[in-house]
């Protein structure tokens, strides 16, 4: 193991400025996933809006709505006083003001019209939200009225209180991965993860193609290549060597990465998809070991090295979803991106990620079996580039002289 | 024997650069291949050594045709590099011990042999050297090491003293006849003509891929015409005094230039002591006296009209 070992030994020597990117690009990540925690249900939460409730009259049908109201609103505490209640809404102090007017309640309880006088500001869309309340509570017992003519207010108006608390969980259902991201199970929060992992086909791919390829710069030397010929060590064992050296120090950087990860991202750790996207990581490090053994047989200087990593790692990235989500990005784009291992990467994310709140149950066998298809694709992208490195070396030893 | 080309054809495009060439190497020889610049000597090495494929011919190495895959012949050879072949991130020994490593497994004999090629090429000292903290003679001889280290059977020398200091050149050949001692054959190219009398046991002479001569230095040299070539240092000599010199018999060729009258005789002729005559004779004042006999580079004037050195610079000219 010759050429392994020395090739480790090359690997040592660009220590320093590896151990800069590497911790460059774990931070980035990092950064990524953290910003990545505003998911579609943080975008959304219910805020109470300040309302007046000025009631005329009191009794259990207007405490009932005020019960009600008060879920939703804060009540502030105005008196019965309109140059007050105008100066309030209008400087925004309060979005709305119900009025229940003397009569109230003696009105809605004999069939007639009874109704709530409302007076909205500004903000036209929050007072809907209380209207909408009001209406639900009026509504709801003017059914009980209407079908238990016979019941109690007070009692109709505990039954409204009742119905009035069930809740309904909307989720909307599609195929596609953006809906996956918006489902997620609140009590795992998997969208975070998944953005990590996702950075790691830029993080993890760019150290692999700087990595590999400075470390085979110096291997590919033609007079070094020359003198290898020449020697009884064949084109192949040489190869696969190298190969493995590389996929070592690929190795080292995936562990490092999913290590500092789970160190800084506990709340990952014993969650039941914590494995699966590890393993998809670890296909990420074989396909970018392939690639980048691939494109290191293509790179002749130091300074094209940061070049092709620009373009192969950010411009892949950038194509399959890493840092646009992949259902932002158009179908044209996402039909090229399925030429890349990146795509099928990020898509493998989204499924192990998302899967939990989608129709079809992660644990079903049509969900698993897409999940394999996204592993195996990755799979044949390494072996395909892998087998092409190999030739081109073999070619490339034979033309050194 | 333990090299034999035969036949050996190499063109890239339009360009000949090999043309049926054919010949021998005896064990125990160091084989030399001598010619000016292009003449196809690292080409036919390449060929050899399979690192270029040729269009016609056959090779054979120990008695093996000779392919890409010949690992079991490849074993038994060593290669010094026109070129200093070596990695700049390792160490004097590191390296010897790398390339030594591709043909040794055994770590223990490893250690021995590197250690027996830092002493053989004078590298004590500079061990823990990189390689860009060498001398460009020092580089040379670390090249030599790394290519030797594992003790071949056969070593093939590509010019491996270019650009080398005398003291390290000096120290290169007297490497080169002590491998040769120690049973290696050496197939040794140059295009300085005074190492490869210095050291070659035979010697080819190529032109434009083609042999133009073959045989030991004394064998070549009888090939030609041309006997002793005596140098006067003259300052002042008439055309008169030099169609005189001309007459005489056993002279071939007689050239005046820079105060340096050239006499060139004919093979077998010792003229030394009748042009002292001649200079009495005529009363022709002169200063130092060199005499020397035919060498290679006459051997090649003789045979293509060119000179094998570049006289512009006094340097060889690279093959």
């Amino acid at each position: 193991m010759t050429v392994y070992k020395l090739s480790l030994k090359v690997m040592k020597s660009n220590i320093g400025p590896m151990t800069l990117f590497l911790g460059i690009f774990i931070g980035i990540s990092l950064l990524a996933a953290s910003s990545g925690g505003n998911t579609a249900e943080q975008l959304f939460t219910r805020s109470r809006v300040p309302i007046a409730f000025i009631a005329e009259e009191s009794s259990p049908l207007v405490a009932g709505l005020r019960t009600e109201v008060e879920k939703i609103a804060e009540i502030q505490p105005y008196d019965d006083d309109s140059e007050t209640l105008q100066e309030a809404i209008f400087y925004n102090r309060i979005s709305h003001i119900i009025r229940i007017p003397s009569g109230f309640t003696r009105a809605f309880l004999s069939g007639e019209e009874a109704e709530v006088i409302t007076y909205t500001g500004q903000s036209e869309g929050r007072a809907m939200y209380v209207d909408l309340a009001v209406e639900n509570y009026l509504n709801t017992l003017r059914l009980y009225r209407i079908f238990t003519p016979d019941m109690p207010l007070e009692e109709m108006i505990s039954h409204v209180h009742r119905d009035l608390e069930q809740s309904s969980e909307i989720r909307i259902y599609t195929d596609t991965a953006a809906s996956e991201s918006l489902t997620v199970d609140p009590r795992e929060n998997y969208f975070n993860y998944m953005v990590f992992f996702n950075y790691q086909a830029y993080s993890l791919f760019a150290i692999l193609i700087l990595g590999i390829s400075s470390n085979l710069l110096v291997f590919n030397s033609r007079l070094i290549r020359m003198r290898q010929v020449c020697s009884p060590l064949s084109s192949r064992k040489q190869s696969l060597q190298l190969f493995l050296a590389n996929f070592a120090f690929a190795l080292f950087c995936w562990m490092l990465m999913n290590g500092i990860s789970l160190i800084f991202i506990p709340e990952l750790l014993g969650t039941s998809r914590m494995y699966l996207l590890i393993a998809n990581s670890f296909f990420l490090c074989f396909w970018a070991s392939s690639i980048s053994f691939f494109v290191a047989h293509l790179t002749k200087s130091r300074n094209a090295i940061s070049a092709i990593t620009n373009v192969i790692a950010l411009g892949t990235s950038f194509l399959a979803g890493v840092f646009v989500p992949q259902y932002l990005l158009g179908s044209a784009v996402l039909r090229v991106a399925s030429f890349t291992p990146t795509y099928w990467f990020v898509l493998a994310n989204s499924q192990i990620a998302g899967a939990g709140g989608t129709v079809r149950s992660f644990s079903s066998l049509a969900s698993q079996k897409d999940l394999l298809a996204s592993f195996g694709i990755q799979i044949i992208f390494g072996l395909t580039f892998l087998a092409i490195a190999l030739v081109l070396r073999k070619k490339q030893a034979l033309a050194a002289a | 024997m333990i090299i034999r080309v035969k036949e050996l054809v190499k063109r890239y495009g339009d360009l000949q650069a090999l043309d049926n060439l054919s010949f021998n190497v005896q064990k125990g020889e160091i084989f030399g291949l001598l010619g000016p610049n292009g003449s196809g000597k690292t080409t036919a090495i390449n060929c050899i050594l399979s690192l270029l494929k040729y269009d016609k011919g056959e090779i054979e190495v120990f008695g093996k045709p000779m392919s890409p895959d010949s690992y079991s012949s490849k074993r038994k050879i060593g290669v010094v590099m026109q070129e200093v072949a070596v990695f700049e991130v390792l160490t004097v020994r590191e390296n010897i011990d790398y390339f030594c490593g591709l043909y040794v497994q055994d770590a223990e004999r490893r250690k021995h042999l590197v250690q027996e090629a830092i002493e053989f090429t004078g590298l004590e000292g500079f061990e823990n050297f990189v390689p860009k903290k060498l001398s460009g003679g020092l580089l040379r001889r670390l090249n030599i090491a790394c290519g030797i280290a594992h003790k071949p059977e056969l070593i093939f020398m590509d010019e491996p003293t270019v650009a080398v200091d005398p003291q390290s050149r000096h120290r290169i050949l007297e490497g080169i006849c002590e491998l040769n001692r120690q049973g290696a054959t050496i197939i040794y190219t140059s295009h300085y003509m005074e190492e490869v009398e210095q050291i070659c046991s035979r010697i080819m002479i190529l032109d434009h891929g083609k042999e133009i001569a073959s045989g030991s230095k004394e064998a070549l040299k009888a090939m030609i015409d041309l006997g002793e070539k005596n140098s006067f240092e003259v300052y002042d000599i008439s055309d008169e005094q030099l169609m005189k010199l001309r007459n005489i018999p056993e002279v071939a060729e007689v050239s005046y230039r820079d105060n340096m009258l050239l006499i060139k005789s004919h093979k077998g002729s010792n003229i030394l002591e009748r042009l002292l005559s001649f200079f009495k004779q005529e009363s022709l004042p002169f200063g130092r006296i060199y005499s020397e006999q035919p060498t290679l580079n006459d051997v090649f004037l003789e045979m293509t009209g060119r000179e094998l050195r570049d006289k512009a610079t006094g340097q060889g000219v690279q093959t």
